[in-house]
């Protein structure tokens, strides 16, 4: 460690510098260095703004150094910036009567990566290298910040590098290290856990990796790890090629015998050599979303060759969330508004989630259409913290519009499949109409066309008309399945997205391989019969063309119909990371349920355009 | 009816510009002479537009209720400006190739490539493969890193070679490797055109300079509605000295719309009696330099130019009528400029740079004066001749020739698309 410099500030200055200074994350500041003034002293610190002198949030350590003039003390520093600090201003430290003033320009100089100043930490010696990864592990929990992923990240590396032990080998000690790291855990429920992490050990193999639960359960993750690059560990470590086969990152799905608590699970790994490193788990995730969701996100560390692995291994974890929130979903309301309809004809089933505008733009639309006034009206609400509001706006706008419909309110977010299978299941029709929220007539007399071509079409399965985006182009006419050369898996596609409704490759009514969901007519004894919409892909995708393979299996044929249209008014979607991976795993899950039916399809009778 | 389908960089509805509003009205002409079915397909997005594409899964949409008209959204970001060429080849080789295979059109005729790259000719090769393919050439964009210009760098000659040593000096941050490999890879997708439409004989023996086969350019000119150039009658009757001048176009720097104010400068000081009216537009997307420039020179210039701004292509005849030269201070070659055709249309005489297409389409004398190319003291000589030089105008005028109109021009594409289509029957049943 050299020192900077040693400079003076003011008059209450003592002598102390900064060695090194490192962002933990975007308002973090972890400071090494050294303060005159006495052992016992408190240590604090302030930024020097405009406005004045801003105290800091501050978890600091205070260590004898056997480097620097007596009567002094080596400090690490973690202060948490301000909202909105941009710049690295002006500090003041102090520790007892002593104060430090380092300067902007001083401060930049010193400031260094995160691996650097692991370097500097650990050779502080064991007994500091303790304290100080007690202090380390407390600070994400203790001081805030903004950006927690990025400090969990800093700190992870600082404790698993203040973790190390050095090893000997036949007399040489030499430096390779070893580092365990447990990130993440996830209850899928008390049984089933899902946990990430990553390990590195430059001396041996691994033999064992264990999770253990604080009741002491033990799960053996060896041989069902998943292993993977972690770009930024081995950035950490510096890693040439031979380490980087190693592949720091793992994750795992287990299930144990019993149930186990959700906080106090550690990890262990030994390794050829006999050394064994242990790590603690955070509190385990709960929220099914936030668990479904981070399962996902760690599949973005996936390159294409591992991705049809990584679904697999991940799947049972996944199928498990699902299935309970499906199992766990409850009807929390039934409102009927106005006289139920006698022994309707058809049943209109619509799911709502996110957006209640929209049922009010249906109604609209629906209400002076006569056969609508016929059929069964039912509208799920998927999103149970809009209920309230829902409530009160459904009894309004039924005040207005006259229409009778009835509104079922889900006590938890199903999905698009349970939702709909629940309306399904409340709809007293012969025919079940699937409508989106965001569909809305394009003329009238629709309802009927659609009844009428299904009542007269033998072995017909589903049927969905021509749909539209606002400015008249297609936006559904029929659906196909693709795969890129190469591709693992393949996809769903619409026919002539985008071009004019007029376009006569699309005005031709027809049998396809599918139809979307989105506006689907099919008899409601079949519906149930074939199991209706199947719950296991991850936020809506596939389930319309899964449920169309499953009719194409009982023999019976989908329908496009597109003298019918409608408009759907579906937007570009906002894609994230996230998103596009769940896409993919659906894709995988749909190919894998159905590559060898697709296959047939695209060689008779339904190649893409 | 057989299908053709036009490919343009921008649509004028987005953003206006001489090439693509000739594009939507050879579309419109195309549509009506009733031979060819056309289609149109617009790139569009940032930075001509301002929105990015709106609907999930498609990068088609529709321009209006048009059924043959699409917009084709891409992200500038994915452009790669110096090989043009997009860095996301599934724009092409899914969404692209989707739209042609479910139009089928017999013929594509590129307009422009700008934003959506070289290889969207490869892929129409390859997904049709009986297709005709037409190009027209409108600037020097596949020769000249330089926006197409051919001007270089620093000392804004223009220029006319280019090898991968002189780009390299107008360009020293890439390398003359890169510059190499830039032609030979726009060269390989070029060839799959069956032929190029050069609207200038300058531009043609460019291209054919270049490395085009010389068979595969054709010299044509853009077709223009007679219609815009209806003048109010008996313009010509008044007796008055004609002094009075007017640009039309974009206020960029190879305009030479400094050139032009540097003019009015030295003819104000002279206390010449001439006025400048300057129409036109797209000032503010100019760099800060340039804009500044711009306004010294304005008001240099004092009392005797007039910005006028931007202009409806409705209003042209009538703001061509309020003047008498129409001035064209290009200081790059220029191909065949569509304002030099608007004046003529308009009967006016053309004072215009003595070089490129400006030289080649305005005759010295006969129709306009030609000025040394970038010196504001040579066409501040010129503007002075013709104003005071007495009955020029008129002998000028009359020099004007009759405009090559929209008829003669679909009449001539239809020709030359059905003449490429037999050949093309020939050459795969052969």
């Amino acid at each position: 460690m050299t020192a900077t410099s040693a400079f003076s500030a003011g008059q209450n200055a003592g002598p102390g510098w900064i060695d090194h200074a490192c962002w933990l994350a975007g308002d973090v500041l972890l400071l090494l260095g050294w303060l005159g003034g006495g052992e016992d002293e408190e240590l604090e610190a302030w930024l020097k703004a405009d406005v004045g002198m801003i105290p800091l949030e501050l978890r600091a350590l205070a260590y004898t150094r056997a480097d620097t003039p007596p009567g002094g003390l080596g400090a690490v520093l973690v202060a948490r910036l301000p909202a909105g600090t941009t710049e690295l201003g002006a500090l003041v430290l102090r520790a007892g009567e002593e104060m430090l003033s380092p300067g902007p320009a001083e401060l930049s100089e010193a400031l260094v990566e995160v691996d650097v100043i692991a370097e500097s930490l650990a050779s502080l010696g064991a007994e500091v290298a303790d304290e100080l990864a007690e202090l380390l592990a407390s600070v994400p929990a203790s001081l805030g910040t903004f950006e927690p992923a990025e400090l969990e990240r800093s700190v992870g590396l600082l404790l698993a590098r203040l973790q190390e032990r050095p090893t000997e080998a036949s007399g040489a000690r030499s430096r390779e290290r070893r580092a365990l790291s447990a990130e993440r855990l996830l209850a899928v429920d008390d049984r089933a856990f899902h946990v990430a992490g990553w390990v590195h050990d430059e001396a041996a193999e691994l033999t064992r990796l264990t999770a253990i639960s604080p009741e002491g359960l033990r799960a053996e993750l060896l041989e069902r790890v998943f292993r993977y690059r972690r770009p930024d560990i081995e950035q950490f470590y510096a890693l040439g090629s031979d380490g980087r086969r190693q592949k720091p990152g793992f994750f795992a799905f287990f299930t144990l015998e019993e149930s186990a608590s959700l906080e106090g699970w550690t990890l262990e790994a030994e390794d050829a050599a006999g050394a064994v490193l242990t790590a603690e788990f955070p509190a385990a995730e709960r929220d099914p979303i936030a668990t479904r969701d981070a399962i996902i996100s760690d599949l973005t560390y996936a390159g294409p060759r591992d991705e049809a692995l990584m679904f697999e291994l991940v799947h049972p974890a996944i199928e498990r969330l699902l299935r309970k929130t499906r199992h766990g979903a409850e009807l929390e309301a039934v409102v009927q508004y106005g006289d139920p309809v006698k022994d309707p004809d058809v049943s209109i089933v619509v799911p709502l989630y996110r957006r209640v505008d929209l049922l009010e733009h249906q109604l609209a639309q629906l209400a002076d259409d006569p056969v609508i006034r016929g059929a069964e009206l039912v509208y799920v609400l998927d999103s149970p913290e809009l209920a309230d509001r829902i409530e009160g706006l459904a009894e309004a706008l039924h005040e207005l519009y006259r229409l009778p419909f009835r509104l079922a309110i889900l006590t938890e977010n199903v999905g698009f499949a349970e939702a709909n299978n629940l309306g399904a299941s409340l709809a007293r029709g012969r025919l079940l109409l699937f409508l989106n929220s965001d569909v809305v007539p394009a003329n009238p007399a629709w309802l009927e066309a659609l009844s009428a071509f299904y009542d007269l079409k033998p072995h017909i399965g589903a049927l969905a008309p021509k749909l539209l985006f606002e400015d008249d182009s297609l936006q559904h006419a029929g659906i196909y399945f693709r795969r890129a050369a190469g591709a693992p898996f393949w996809e769903n596609a619409h026919y002539y997205k985008g071009l004019h409704r007029s376009l006569p490759d699309a005005n031709v009514t027809r049998p396809v391989a599918a139809v979307t969901a989105a506006c689907l007519m099919i008899d409601h004894d079949l519906f149930e019969r074939v199991g209706g919409f199947r719950g296991i892909y991850v936020q809506g995708d596939y389930e319309d063309t899964d449920l169309c393979l499953r009719l194409r299996e009982d023999g019976l044929e989908n329908w496009y119909l597109p003298e019918v249209e409608l408009y759907h008014l579906e937007g570009q979607s906002y894609p994230s990371e996230l998103r596009r991976i769940m896409s993919r795993y659906n894709a995988w899950l749909h190919t894998r349920t159905w590559s060898e039916r697709i296959e047939a399809l695209v060689e008779n009778g339904y190649p893409a355009p | 009816m057989p299908k053709v389908l036009y490919v343009l960089h921008n649509h004028p509805d987005v953003r206006p510009g001489g090439a693509e509003t000739y594009a939507l009205e050879l579309y419109e002409f195309m549509r009506d002479y009733g031979e060819f079915e056309p289609i149109l397909l617009s790139r569009t997005g940032p930075p001509h537009s301002a929105v990015e594409r709106y609907h999930e899964g498609t990068l088609v949409t529709m321009v209006n209720g048009d059924p043959n008209q699409y917009f084709f959204y891409t992200d500038k970001n994915d452009y790669d400006w110096l090989n043009g060429t997009s860095f996301s080849k599934a724009t092409f080789t899914r969404f692209f190739r989707d739209f042609l295979r479910a139009l089928r059109p017999d013929v594509v005729h590129f307009q422009h490539t700008l934003f959506l790259g070289y290889d969207i000719v490869r892929e129409t090769r390859n997904t049709l493969p009986d297709a005709s393919i037409v190009y027209t050439l409108h600037e020097y964009m596949p020769i000249c890193h330089r926006n197409g210009q051919m001007v270089r760098v620093g000392s804004d000659d223009p220029c006319l070679e280019s090898s991968p040593r002189r780009c390299h000096e107008c360009f020293p941050n890439i390398s003359p490797q890169s510059f190499f490999l830039r032609k030979r890879f726009i060269s390989s997708h070029l060839a799959l055109v069956d032929r190029f439409l050069a609207p200038s004989k300058f531009l043609r023996e460019r291209y054919v300079d270049w490395g085009i086969p010389r068979h595969k350019v054709t010299y044509e000119d853009y077709g223009r509605l007679r219609t815009m150039g209806l003048v109010p009658p008996g313009d010509a009757d008044e007796e008055r000295p004609r002094n009075r001048l007017g640009f039309f176009g974009q206020f960029n720097y190879f305009k030479g719309v400094a050139v032009l104010l540097k003019a009015m400068a030295l003819l104000a000081e002279e206390g010449s009696d001439v006025h400048l009216w300057l129409h036109g537009a797209n000032l503010e997307l100019q760099s800060d330099e340039f804009r500044d420039e711009f306004s010294e020179l304005l008001d240099a210039a004092a009392g005797s130019v007039t910005l006028v701004g931007r202009y409806e292509r409705r209003e042209l005849a009538q703001l061509m009528a309020n003047v008498d030269w129409v001035i064209v201070p290009s200081i790059w070659w220029e191909n065949s400029p569509l304002v030099i055709q608007e004046a003529f249309l308009c009967r006016r005489p053309v004072i215009c740079s003595d070089i490129g297409g400006m030289a080649e389409k305005v005759g010295h004398g006969v129709n306009g004066l030609h000025f040394r190319t970038g010196d504001p003291e040579a066409l501040a000589k010129a503007i002075g001749e013709a104003v005071h030089t007495p009955d020029l105008w008129k002998r000028l005028r009359a020099g004007i020739p009759d405009v090559y109109s929209m008829e003669e021009h679909v009449a001539a594409l239809t020709q030359l698309y059905r003449e490429l289509g037999d050949r093309r029957l020939e050459t795969s049943s052969a």
